[in-house]
Formats: C-alpha cells, structure tokens, sequence
C-alpha cells in the first residue's frame, strides 16, 4: 500500500457553494417609483418594493399602474435606509449561505429596530432614558419615591444616581 | 450643523416617541431585556408603571442580575436572585406568558426551578429554557409539567444531572434541548409526536443497555458531547427517525447504530473531540481485519470512524472536522477495503481553524470515488 501512502497531497481549493448573486443581470427589471412625504422620489427595482406591505398592496389593488406610489407616512432619510435594507434582505434570500456570516440579515427589520431600542434602555440610567424617548415624568417626586420602595426587590444595591 | 440643532431643538420639543406604541410592540422591545430591567421601566412615567406586568417574556438571568444588583457577598446574590423571580411571578398580571428562561449556571435552590415550572404551565408557556446546576442529586421535575398541552419548545440543561420520567406526553413539543440527562429510556421521545428537532446534550448512559430514539416527525438530530465513558459499554442504540435530514455528532468516541433507517438523511456533520494516540481508546475487535500491535489503537479508532460514516450513507452533504481526515489518512489499506458508500454526496465540508490545509490524494479519492460530482471546500 505504499503507492498511496507516498502519493502526494493535494491541496483543495476553496470552492463557493452556491453561486455568487449575479447583480448585474442582463435582463431588465421592471422599476417601482416611490415618493415619500417631503417629495422626493425613489426609483427601486420592483422585487425590492414589493417587500414593503404597502407598495404590495397598492399594487394588488391596482395591477396595472404605472403611478408613482406615495408614502405618506415616511421622510426622505429613513425611507432611503429601509430600501438599502430591504435590498439587502432579498440579497440574502437570493444567497443565504454567503448572507449567513452576517446574522442580522436573518431577522426581520422589526427585530433589527426593536433591538436597536432596546439598546438605548439597557444599562441606561431612568433619567437617560426618559430624556432620550422625551419620556413626561408624571410623578412627583413623593410618588416616584414610593414606587421605588414598592418595587425595592428590582433595585436592591442599585446606585441612586 | 444648521439642520442638525433643527433636528435636535425638533426632537427635544417633541412629544414622547415611545410610550405611545401599544403594549404589544413595547413588549417586543422589551424582550430584548433582562427581566430586571423590564421591571425598572416601572418608575419612568404612569404609562409604564404596569406595562411589565403582562410582559409575555420573562428572562430571569443570575450574571445580568448579580451585575445589575450587586450585594458584598456570593450567597446573598444568589439568595436576592431568587427573592427577585418570585417577587416578579406573583406580582405579575395573570396573563399568558410566552417564553420563561432561567440561566444560572451555578447551583440553584430546586424550589427556584419547581415554582418557575408551576407558573409556566399555569400560564401557557410556549418556550421554557433553563440552564441551570444542581450537584447534590440529579433535579427530578414535577410531574404536572410532562403534560403541559402548550409547550413548543423546551431547553433543558442540568449540570450535575436530570432524572427524566418514563415518558414526556408534550403533545406540541417541536424542539426539544435536554442536556445533562441521566439514564432514561430513549422511547419517551414517542410520547412528543410532533417532535422535529432534538438536541441531546451531556447524556449519561452508564447503566442503559439499550437506548432506543423512536421519533417519526424528526427532521433534525443533534448528539453533543457523547463520552466513551459516560455510556455503558455494549449499549445498543437505536434510531427511528424516517423523516430525518439532518444529523450532527460531536463525541470522543464514535457512535454506532444498532438498526438504523436513515433514507431521507441529507446533512450529517460529525466532529471528533480527539484523535490522538491514546491506550485508553477502546477499539473495537475487528475480525477480519489483522492490525499489527503498535498500530492498533489508531487502526481501530479508523476503522471505528470509517464505520460510523458509513451509517450516513445516504447523507447529500458531509461535514467533517479535520482531525477525522488525519485519522482517515493513517488507514489507507480500511479506505481500500471499505469503498466509500456515498452516491449521493454533493458536498464535503471540512472544518479548520488553520488556513493551509491540505487533503491527502487518497482520502479525497476515497469520496471521489462514489460521488464524481463532489465540492469540496473548507
């Protein structure tokens, strides 16, 4: 058995498992026009409107328009930031083994959003996240004292400052 | 920096940009809290004073709690923690709770785990993970829990061991996470007839002869930390699972079926704690085969290897952890003997942290031979 112990090793070049997502494809996709409330207007490929709900049912009310799709509830800035997620939220759907390396691509943009709240109430202080929500403290202070004291199992050791 | 202080004098004047959300969607966010912090929200306005009380998600973690809430010593820590939950479940409203975890990782007063279980079937809970300790004697859970109708998903992890009953009943139970669990009969696994994926983790067989999994709604199997000494030796076990797809095995020693069907298997991923040198190891006789004395505890551990892969026959994709190949290089005569039964393989997927990695000709050979269409990559 000596030929095939003495054989020599060969090395393996990485192979990609599934295609790489093919960006630039030839055939021409049909474009979705969306205007947000101050009037600005986004032209996005359809497959990436069709993610949000109410281009979607826009459209199934009225299959064949050709209209400009008003927004009226959204702001030229956050509007842009959920078309770049939602492109590449189909990226990852087009290619999910190369997308699994980035783990926030699997959760929805509820998630990502809520997460990102979250974010700003964990380790925070009370006053940090009242000022940072524009949270009204309603209590007076007698209240607040006594709501604490209430509640003194969830604050044991805290440092009141 | 003009639309800036725009921006910033716009938000400072604004209304509130949080409390006017319903409960569900402030719930959401808060699910991405300890169960401390959630209770803190109290004190920020009236809006949110009872707003934790129906929070459906309730994680009840010891690091994130003793960081939070600090005492001097160890043990008061441990014995606020508990004070903590049990303050938070009677308190709380009497509505359903979706998903309760409790996260310790050192021992905890079983009454601590006993009262969460009581409340979570109370209560509708769907998800329950625990991972927890309890050194003294293996935690034996309250029978009322192995009926609860509304449970999909359940983690449980015990250091120091878990006494299962002789059957669960979860009749919704679709993932199931048991780590730690000593000497119990692998058929309570029927009694969850819609039982998808399972995760056996820690097990301890040493007085079990036979360990039969029977589960026919399984799609996905995972055996981690399987320890030649912690399983009786000759323990016979069995697998029924002909919905399966996917399998991953992480042990020190190879398992073996006893009687297997495995025809819909896709993805199996083995890896190998260790693979060096060892007199311990504990091969098994091969008669047929004649291996020279010096040889013999690496012979068999690749032989042992090359029969346990070849229970996966079916598999369409094969992960491998690396060490598995260099065992597999050192028995070219058993690749030789034993020809690679996977006509179906797609995909080879070696698992490396180094970078330059080569596969020997005649284990790439071995796989080449029965599937010409193979990938392989790391």
């Amino acid at each position: 058995m000596s030929s095939s112990t003495d054989s020599p090793t060969l090395t393996t070049e990485t192979t990609q498992l599934s295609p790489q997502p093919d960006t630039e494809t030839a055939q021409p996709t049909k474009k979705i026009t969306l205007k947000s409330s101050d009037n600005q207007i986004f032209e996005v490929e359809e497959a990436v409107a069709m993610e949000f709900a109410t281009v979607k049912s826009f459209f199934e009310d009225s299959p064949s328009s050709t209209d400009t799709v008003p927004l009226p509830n959204v702001t030229a800035k956050p509007l842009s930031q959920v078309i770049e997620f939602c492109k590449e939220q189909i990226k990852f759907k087009a290619n999910p083994d190369e997308a699994q390396k980035k783990k926030y691509h699997s959760e929805d943009l509820l998630d990502v959003l809520n997460q990102a709240v979250a974010d700003r109430i964990e380790n925070k202080s009370v006053e940090y996240v009242r000022g940072f929500f524009g949270i009204d403290n309603d209590f007076t202070a007698e209240e607040e004292a006594a709501l604490r004291q209430e509640h003194a199992w969830a604050y044991e050791g805290v440092d009141e400052d | 920096m003009e639309s800036r202080t725009r921006k910033r004098s716009s938000l400072n004047n604004n209304e509130d940009r949080i409390s006017t959300l319903p409960n569900v969607l402030l719930h959401h966010i808060l699910s991405f809290l300890d169960a401390v912090q959630v209770v803190q929200t109290c004190v920020l306005s009236r809006r949110w004073m009872d707003v934790w009380k129906s929070h459906p998600y309730l994680d009840f973690n010891f690091e994130t709690f003793s960081s939070l809430i600090s005492s001097y010593y160890y043990d008061d820590d441990m014995n606020n923690f508990t004070d903590f939950i049990s303050h938070v479940l009677v308190r709380r409203n009497n509505v359903k709770a979706f998903k309760l975890s409790l996260d310790t990782r050192r021992d905890c007063q079983y009454s601590v785990v006993e009262s969460l279980i009581y409340y979570a079937v109370k209560h509708y809970v769907e998800e329950i993970s625990i991972n927890t300790a309890h050194w003294d004697v293996p935690i034996v859970l309250p029978r009322c829990f192995f009926d609860c109708e509304s449970l999909r998903s359940l983690k449980l992890k015990v250091d120091g061991g878990l006494a299962l009953p002789k059957s669960l009943g979860l009749q919704s139970l679709k993932t199931l996470h048991l780590g730690g669990a000593q000497n119990f009969d692998g058929k309570i696994f029927s009694s969850c007839p819609n039982l998808e994926n399972l995760t056996i983790e820690d097990i301890c067989l040493n007085v079990i002869e036979n360990f039969n999994i029977h589960a026919l709604s399984l799609k996905s199997l995972e055996i981690l930390n399987w320890r030649y000494n912690r399983i009786k030796q000759g323990c016979k076990v069995m697998l029924f699972a002909p919905k399966l797809t996917s399998f991953k095995f992480d042990g020190n020693t190879p398992l073996f079926w006893s009687e297997v069907n495995l025809t819909s298997l896709d993805d199996v991923n083995v890896v190998l704690q260790r693979y060096y040198h060892n007199h311990y190891y504990p091969f098994y006789v091969v008669e047929d085969e004649y291996i020279s004395e010096e040889e013999e505890t690496e012979q068999g551990l690749g032989l042992n290897l090359i029969k346990m892969l070849h229970q996966f026959c079916s598999a369409k994709s094969l992960t491998l952890s690396m060490n598995i190949i260099e065992v597999l290089s050192k028995v070219p005569a058993a690749l030789n003997k034993h020809p690679s039964p996977f006509s179906n393989l797609k995909y080879l997927k070696l698992k490396t942290d180094h970078k330059d990695v080569t596969l020997p000709a005649h284990v790439l050979n071995y796989f080449l031979r029965s599937s010409s269409l193979l990938k392989v990559c790391f």
